[in-house]
This record gives C-alpha cells, structure tokens and sequence, in this order.
C-alpha cells in the first residue's frame, strides 16, 4: 500500500513539470487529478461530507492528490477497495467499530510522511483505544487538528521577546475541550468532566480567552516538552500522557518544572495551585472558608448601603418638593462663603487614590468578569484598548503602585500631624455616630430631622476607614499575586489561594461600592449633582456645610440654623 | 452660564456614552459579580433557586448602577473641565477685548 502512495507522490510530482512545459493554453486546459474525485466530492459548507476545493487548496496538503490519502480509492464510487489484513485491517477495523471516522483507511497514509507524530500519538495516552479495549474512540488526527483537508500551519513562533518556549495552536486546545467537556463522552471513558470548566475558570484559561499569547492552554502544559537547537521548549501535543505515568508533565517533580517553562523558579508548592481546581477546593480548609465569609461580608455590605441609598433618595426627593413648596432657594450670602475644608495634601492624595483604583477596576475587572462567552468578548475589546492582557497587566501594576503611593502619603501625612500634633481626630467613629445613623434612618423614613453631623457623617468615617480595610486586603493579596513563585516559596499553597480568593472578592465589593454607594453620596444625589466640589476645590460652602454638617457649621458660625 | 451647566451636560454625554456601549457588559460583569457573591454563600456549584437569582439580579443593578455612575461622573468632570477651560479663554478674550 505504501509502495502504491510513493508511486502515485512521484507522479503527482512530475505533474507540474509536464505542465510547465507545455504552452500556456495547454497549461490552462491540463486536467487537475482531483478533479475527478470532486464532481461527487464537493462541499459547499463546513461541514458538509466531502472537500471544499478552495479550502483544501489553501491547507498544507494542498498540493496533494486525493489519492495520496485515500490510497485505492478510483473515480467514480462507490468504491470496491481491497481488504486489509494484519496490523492495518485491525487499526480499520477498530476505527469502524468505534466510528471514530468516515474514511480511516486515510490514517493509515499520515504515517507515511508524519512518521514520528504517529508513533509518539499511538505511545500517548491518546493512542490506547486504537490498541487495546475502549469504550468510545480517543482522538483521530483530525479530532485535534480539525477537517483534514482544510488543516493550515498551526504552532505558533514564540511570542517576541519570550523565546523561551512555542505555544501550540490555541484552536486545538480549543477541540480537546469536544471530549473532555463532553460530560457523555467522559463518563464512557472514565474520565473527569470538569478539566475544561476549571481550566477556563482558572487564571490561565481567562487569560487566553481575553487575548493572552503567553498563557498556557491544555497542550501546553500536557504535552512533554523538548528542546529544540536553540534551546525554545516545543510542549507536544502527540506526547499527552495519564497524570498517573511517572512521565507526565505534570506528575510529580515534573510539574514543577513545566510550570517553570514560564514561571522561573517554580517549585513543587508552587505547582500545586491552580490547576484544575476550583480555588475554594484546595487541600486546605481556609480557602473555603474565606471564600464563604468574604461573599457574605461584601453581599451584606453592598445590600445595606443599597438599601441606605434608595432611602436616602427619597428623602431628597421630598425634601426637594418641601422645598420647592416652601419657596425658598439657596441664600446667595451663604453660597459666596467658603470653609477650607481639605488641604492641597489630602485632595492630592483622594486624586492618586482614585485613579488608581478607578485603573485597576478597568484593567482588573474584565479579567474577573470573563465568565461567559458574551463577556469574554467585552473583556477582550476592554484589554485591548491597553494592548491585550499583559498590557493590561502591566498597566495594572502601575495603578497599583499609585494607590500604594497615595497610602503611604497619607500615613507620612498623619504622622507629620501627630508630632506637630496637630492631627484632628474628627474622622475617629464615636457614639455620636450611634445616634447620628439612629436619626438618619428615621429622617430618611420619614421621620424627626436630618442629624447635624460634625465635620465627617457616619458615611464618610465608613468611606475613610473602608479604604484602610480595603488597602491592606488588596494591596497584601496582590502582592502575593504579583509574585506568586517567591511567596510560594515560604507560604503554605493555600495561602496564595486564599490570596487569590480575597483579592477578587474585595475588589468586587470596593468596585461596586465606590461606584454605587459613594459615587451616589459625593456626586449623584440630587442636592448635589453634579458633584461636590470639595474634592477638587477643598472649600465648601456655607451653605452646604449647613445642610450637610450642621453640627460643624454651628460649631463655627455660633449660629443656630433658623427654624423653618 | 451657571457653573453647574458644562458638568450637567458632561454627565449626560457620560450616560449616553454609557448607554451605548458599556450597558451590556455591565449587566454581564454585575451578574456574574452575583453568581460568585452567591457560590461563596449557597455553595458551589450554583443552583437557580430563588435566593441565587435575587442576588444575580442585585449584582446586575449594582453593575448597571455603578458602571452608569462612573460614565456620568467621569463625563461630569470632564464637563466642568472643559467648562473652566471655555470660561479661561473667555476671559482672556474679554482681557484683549477691552485692551483693545
Ligand atoms: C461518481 C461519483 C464518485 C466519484 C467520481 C468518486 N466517488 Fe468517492 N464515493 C462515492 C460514493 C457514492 C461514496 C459513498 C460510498 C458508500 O457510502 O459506500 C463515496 C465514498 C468515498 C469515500 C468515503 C469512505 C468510504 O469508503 O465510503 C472516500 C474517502 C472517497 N469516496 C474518495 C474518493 C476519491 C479519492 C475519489 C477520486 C479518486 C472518488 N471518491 C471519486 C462516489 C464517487
Ligand atoms: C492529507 C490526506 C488527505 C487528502 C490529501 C485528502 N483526504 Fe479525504 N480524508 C482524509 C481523512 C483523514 C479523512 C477522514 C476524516 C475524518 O476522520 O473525519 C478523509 C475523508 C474523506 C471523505 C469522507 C467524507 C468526509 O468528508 O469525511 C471523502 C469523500 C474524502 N475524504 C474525499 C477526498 C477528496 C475528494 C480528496 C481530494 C480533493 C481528498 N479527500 C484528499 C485525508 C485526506
Ligand atoms: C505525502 C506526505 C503527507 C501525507 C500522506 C500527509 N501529510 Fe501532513 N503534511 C505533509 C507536509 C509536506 C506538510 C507541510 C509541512 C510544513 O509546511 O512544514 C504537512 C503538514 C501537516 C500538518 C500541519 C501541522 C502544522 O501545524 O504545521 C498536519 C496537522 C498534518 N500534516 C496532518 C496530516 C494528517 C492527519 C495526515 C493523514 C491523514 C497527513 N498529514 C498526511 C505531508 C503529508
Ligand atoms: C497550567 C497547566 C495546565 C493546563 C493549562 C491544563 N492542565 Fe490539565 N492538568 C494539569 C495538572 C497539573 C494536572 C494534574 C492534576 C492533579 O494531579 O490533580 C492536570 C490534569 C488533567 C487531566 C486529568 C484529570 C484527572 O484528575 O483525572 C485531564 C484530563 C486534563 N488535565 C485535561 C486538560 C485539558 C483538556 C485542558 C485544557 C482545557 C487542560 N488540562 C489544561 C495542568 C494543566
Ligand atoms: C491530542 C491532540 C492531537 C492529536 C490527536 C494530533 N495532533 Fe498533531 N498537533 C497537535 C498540537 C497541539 C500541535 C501543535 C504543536 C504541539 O503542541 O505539538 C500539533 C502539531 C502537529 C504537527 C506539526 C508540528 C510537529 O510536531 O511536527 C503535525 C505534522 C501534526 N501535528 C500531525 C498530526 C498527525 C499526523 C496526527 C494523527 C496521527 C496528529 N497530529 C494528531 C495536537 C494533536
Ligand atoms: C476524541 C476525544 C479526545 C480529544 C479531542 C482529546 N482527548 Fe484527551 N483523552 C481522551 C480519552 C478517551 C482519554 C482516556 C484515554 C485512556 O485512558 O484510555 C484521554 C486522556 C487524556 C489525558 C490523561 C488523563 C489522565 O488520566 O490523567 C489528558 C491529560 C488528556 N487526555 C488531555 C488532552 C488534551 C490536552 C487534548 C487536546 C490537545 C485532548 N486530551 C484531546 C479523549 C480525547
Ligand atoms: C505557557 C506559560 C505558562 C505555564 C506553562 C504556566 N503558566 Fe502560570 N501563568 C502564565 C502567565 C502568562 C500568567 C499571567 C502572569 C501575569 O500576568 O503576571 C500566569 C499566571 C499564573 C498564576 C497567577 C499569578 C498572578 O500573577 O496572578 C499562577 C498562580 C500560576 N500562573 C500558576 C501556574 C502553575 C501552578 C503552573 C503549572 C501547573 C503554571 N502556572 C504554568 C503562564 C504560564
């Protein structure tokens, strides 16, 4: 049979050369071989049996004759081929009973030229059924590769500037998904059904899926690796082995060391996160247990202070139709007045703080969300405006090290205060504040009068004090997530984990509360849309201060507020 | 013009920009926000009972709400950012105005 695909190639190949040398109009006329085959061979459509003929002339077979292929086939069919015997006619036979293809007499012609891929395939894990017993068929070539005749170069160089190692062809790991997420097809093999759900949950799978060309997908952390002349590790595909074959990349020891493909210095503890394991599952019980608490302490939270926010809305609005009755606007004296109420320092630091954040939520957050195909795409155009994922990244850090900068601004500026001491105490929570959210709650459902805060209202002691919190969890955690192989090096595995789990839960909560509960406090409430502009001017107004700090304006004006 | 105005018309610029391009992923990004709020509190994996879905569709209105604040305040600011701007060159135009 082989003999017959060499005899029919060297044909193929002097094809061309009878061709050029004859004249142009014989040349146009010369019959194309496949021809034949493709009156009753055409497909229009994808999936459609049969070629597509453009398609096929544009894959790396290309050049080739149907027949290299589909050895014994002659125009027209059906087709009375030859019976095989010995080791071919078993493999057929084994491709039928399995119906793992349409036309398996064609595999037998891939090792004719791919010689090395078949037999490392047939080695792999993924070479077993065509051997032994089996359920259901593992993969054929074209299970991974795709339509056979429309397959196009696939491996992709290594990423400018990381030579380090090739990463295998993304829509290929794409395909083991077909099977290992096919919860039918793994429970007939025996397999687990949720590698593909956790790997795309994983840090790796949403980095691939919004874009990342550095980050692993399934074959290049399954397939052993070598080393080519030039030092680039090549993970193959062909060479997939059991997690329990001492062999595998990713068995024991060895799984350091393909982690350390990306990760320099990856060591065993290392190796034990992510993969495949949702994070609140790890060996550990603490991650679970964070998990738990950090969901319900940012469902409480986000629910009281949306909760304080419609209520709050409300009152303004009555209050807006009580004023609006009464036909009284703002006093014009009280509005030209101004108290400082900010220095330079403390509305330079509110500015780094938050663009920072506002930068990590826009760099941070599509990462986070990628949790459904329709998000994955605006995750993908969001990280794009910063260059991909890794620019995003990169981006991330910077922010980072902004808010980092504006903390740490605001703790020299506290200790500069306190040893001049002239600190002022006026954000410490006291029992005024008991009563002060006592009375608002009332004044907000209708009842008694708005309290008259101090200089900071029980929500801005809330906001100041959250950002501590908020700081020491994100920063801390991120910090572990930015270097993840040297933490892994002192701290147990679940500590990463739970830094992992900690970092996404807050910054949902942070996210969702700057943007809701104190966005609507500073800038959307209707008294004071569009905002305050105490954060960009530091002054307030006299009348705003009466409305909004009445305890303080007294303080400072020894006024009572006139009884309307 | 009232100092209000150039922020006023920022913040409605904002919310339209919102609107038109940043809704869908908000409600996207907030309920997934809600079905990890609600793993880490029923349990995973998440089933649909009444509870996961409420707290999905707070995560959608507080993805929506915070999204859409974020729009309408960076427009506001950018309003009364370029509201300071046009009132700077006014006045410079009224300075060389009455120099003249
Ligand atoms: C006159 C139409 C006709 C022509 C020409 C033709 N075939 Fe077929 N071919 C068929 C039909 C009909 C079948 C389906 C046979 C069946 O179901 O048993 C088929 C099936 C096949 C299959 C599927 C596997 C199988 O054995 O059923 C392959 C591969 C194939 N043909 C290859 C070729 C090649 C290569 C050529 C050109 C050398 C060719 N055919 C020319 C009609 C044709
Ligand atoms: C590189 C080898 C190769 C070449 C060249 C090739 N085929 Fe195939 N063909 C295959 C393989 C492998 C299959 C089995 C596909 C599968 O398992 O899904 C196949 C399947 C088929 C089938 C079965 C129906 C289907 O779509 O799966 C037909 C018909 C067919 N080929 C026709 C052709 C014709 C016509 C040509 C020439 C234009 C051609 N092939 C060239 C490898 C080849
Ligand atoms: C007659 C020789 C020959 C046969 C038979 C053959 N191939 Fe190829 N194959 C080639 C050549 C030549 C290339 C192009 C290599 C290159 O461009 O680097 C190629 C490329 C490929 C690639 C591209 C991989 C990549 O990403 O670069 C795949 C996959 C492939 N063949 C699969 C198959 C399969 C499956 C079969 C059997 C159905 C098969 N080939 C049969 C010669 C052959
Ligand atoms: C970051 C590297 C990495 C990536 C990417 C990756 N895996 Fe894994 N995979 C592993 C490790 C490590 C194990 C061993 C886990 C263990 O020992 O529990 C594993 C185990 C498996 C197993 C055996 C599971 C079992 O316990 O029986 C399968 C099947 C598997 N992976 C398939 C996939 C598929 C499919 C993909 C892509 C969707 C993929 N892997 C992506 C590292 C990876
Ligand atoms: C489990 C999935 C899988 C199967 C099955 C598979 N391949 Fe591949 N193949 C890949 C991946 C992934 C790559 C990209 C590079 C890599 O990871 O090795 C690849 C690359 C290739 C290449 C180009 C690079 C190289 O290593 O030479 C050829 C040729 C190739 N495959 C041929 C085949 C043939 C022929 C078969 C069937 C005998 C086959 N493949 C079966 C996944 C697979
Ligand atoms: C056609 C279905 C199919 C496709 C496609 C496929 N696999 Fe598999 N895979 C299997 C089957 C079946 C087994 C079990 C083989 C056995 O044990 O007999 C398996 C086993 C494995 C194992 C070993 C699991 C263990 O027990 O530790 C890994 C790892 C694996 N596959 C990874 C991959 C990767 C990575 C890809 C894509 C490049 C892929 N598979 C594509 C069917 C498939
Ligand atoms: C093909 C390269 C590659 C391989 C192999 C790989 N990773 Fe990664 N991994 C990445 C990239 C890229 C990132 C994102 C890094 C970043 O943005 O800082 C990442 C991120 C991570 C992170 C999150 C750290 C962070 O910065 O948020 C962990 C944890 C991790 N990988 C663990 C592993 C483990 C464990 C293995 C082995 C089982 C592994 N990786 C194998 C490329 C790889």
């Amino acid at each position: 049979m082989r003999a017959k695909t060499i005899l029919l190639l060297s044909l193929l190949l002097t094809l061309p050369w009878a061709a050029s040398a004859a004249d142009a109009p014989a040349k146009a006329a010369a019959p194309d071989p496949n021809q034949a085959c493709l009156d009753c061979h055409s497909a229009a459509k994808p999936d459609e049996s049969g070629v597509r003929p453009v398609e096929f002339g544009k894959s790396v077979h290309g050049s080739f004759g149907c027949t290299d292929c589909h050895a014994g086939y002659q125009a027209p069919g059906p087709h009375e081929l030859t019976p095989l015997d010995g080791a071919d006619g078993a493999l057929v036979a084994r491709f039928d009973a399995l119906k793992a293809s349409t036309a398996p007499r064609a595999y037998l012609a891939c090792q004719n030229c791919h010689g090395e891929v078949t037999e490392q395939l047939a080695a792999s894990v993924h070479g077993k059924w065509m051997k032994g017993d089996a359920k259901v068929a593992g993969p054929t070539c074209a299970k991974c590769h795709g339509t056979v005749h429309e397959i196009v170069k696939g491996v992709q160089a290594p990423a400018a500037g990381d030579a380090k190692f090739t990463i295998g062809a993304r829509a290929i790991s794409a395909r083991c998904e077909k099977c290992h997420s096919d919860a039918t097809f793994t429970e007939k093999a025996g397999l687990k059904d949720d590698v593909g759900a956790t790997f795309r949950d994983s840090i790796h799978g949403r980095l691939v899926a919004v874009g990342s060309a550095r980050a692993p997908a399934c074959a290049d952390c399954h397939g052993s690796a070598e080393k080519d002349a030039k030092g680039v590790l090549h993970p193959n595909a062909h060479r997939i082995l059991a997690k329990t074959d001492a062999a595998s990349p990713v068995a024991g020891k060895n799984r350091a060391q393909t982690c350390g493909r990306c990760h320099d210095g990856a060591s065993d503890n290392f190796a034990q996160l992510v993969a495949h394991r949702p994070a609140a599952e790890s060996d550990s019980k603490i991650p679970h247990f964070l998990h738990v608490v950090f969901s319900w302490l940012a469902a409480l939270t986000l629910f009281f202070f949306a909760g304080h926010v419609l209520l709050d809305l409300a009152a303004e609005i009555r209050h807006k139709v009580k004023a609006r009755k009464a036909g009284h606007g703002p006093d014009p004296v009280k509005e030209a007045l101004f108290v400082q109420r900010f220095d330079i320092h403390q509305r330079a630091q509110h500015w780094l703080m938050l663009s920072g954040v506002i930068v990590l939520g826009v760099t941070g957050w599509p990462l986070r969300g990628a949790g459904s195909a329709e998000a994955i795409e605006s995750s993908r155009k969001i990280m794009a405006l910063f260059g991909g994922p890794h620019g995003a990244a990169l981006v991330h850090r910077i922010a980072a090290v902004v808010i980092i900068i504006s903390g740490a601004y605001h703790l020299g500026y506290l200790l500069l205060h306190g040893a001049r001491r002239t600190l002022a105490f006026s954000m410490l929570p006291g029992p005024r504040d008991v009563f002060e959210i006592r009375d608002n709650l009332r004044y907000m459902l209708g009842f008694g009068d708005r309290p008259g805060y101090g200089k900071y209202s029980y929500l801005e002691k809330f906001d100041y004090w959250a950002v501590f919190w908020g700081m020491i969890m994100m920063v801390g955690t991120g910090f572990v997530l930015w270097f993840p192989v040297f933490f892994a090096k002192y701290a147990p595995h679940w500590i990463l984990t739970s830094a992992q789990i900690i970092h996404g839960e807050e910054a949902t909560l942070a996210l969702l509360f700057l943007f809701v509960v104190h966005f609507y406090n500073a800038h959307l409430k209707p008294s004071i849309f569009p905002m305050n502009w105490v954060w960009l001017t530091g002054k307030m107004s006299h009348s705003m201060l009466e409305e909004e700090h009445r305890g303080q304006y007294e303080d400072l004006t020894g006024k009572k507020k006139d009884p309307h | 013009m009232n100092r209000k105005t150039p922020s006023i018309v920022g913040a409605a610029v904002g919310l339209a920009l919102f609107l038109a391009i940043a809704l869908l992923p908000a409600l996207l990004y907030g309920g997934y926000a809600g079905v990890m709020l609600a793993g880490g509190i029923f349990g995973t994996p998440v089933q649909p009972t009444f509870a996961v879905r409420a707290l999905i569709i707070f995560g959608m209105v507080m993805g929506v709400t915070g999204v859409g604040s974020l729009f309408a305040v960076g427009g506001a600011v950018a309003g009364a950012a370029v509201g300071v701007l046009a009132s700077g060159n006014e006045k410079k135009a009224a300075v060389q105005a009455s120099k003249v």
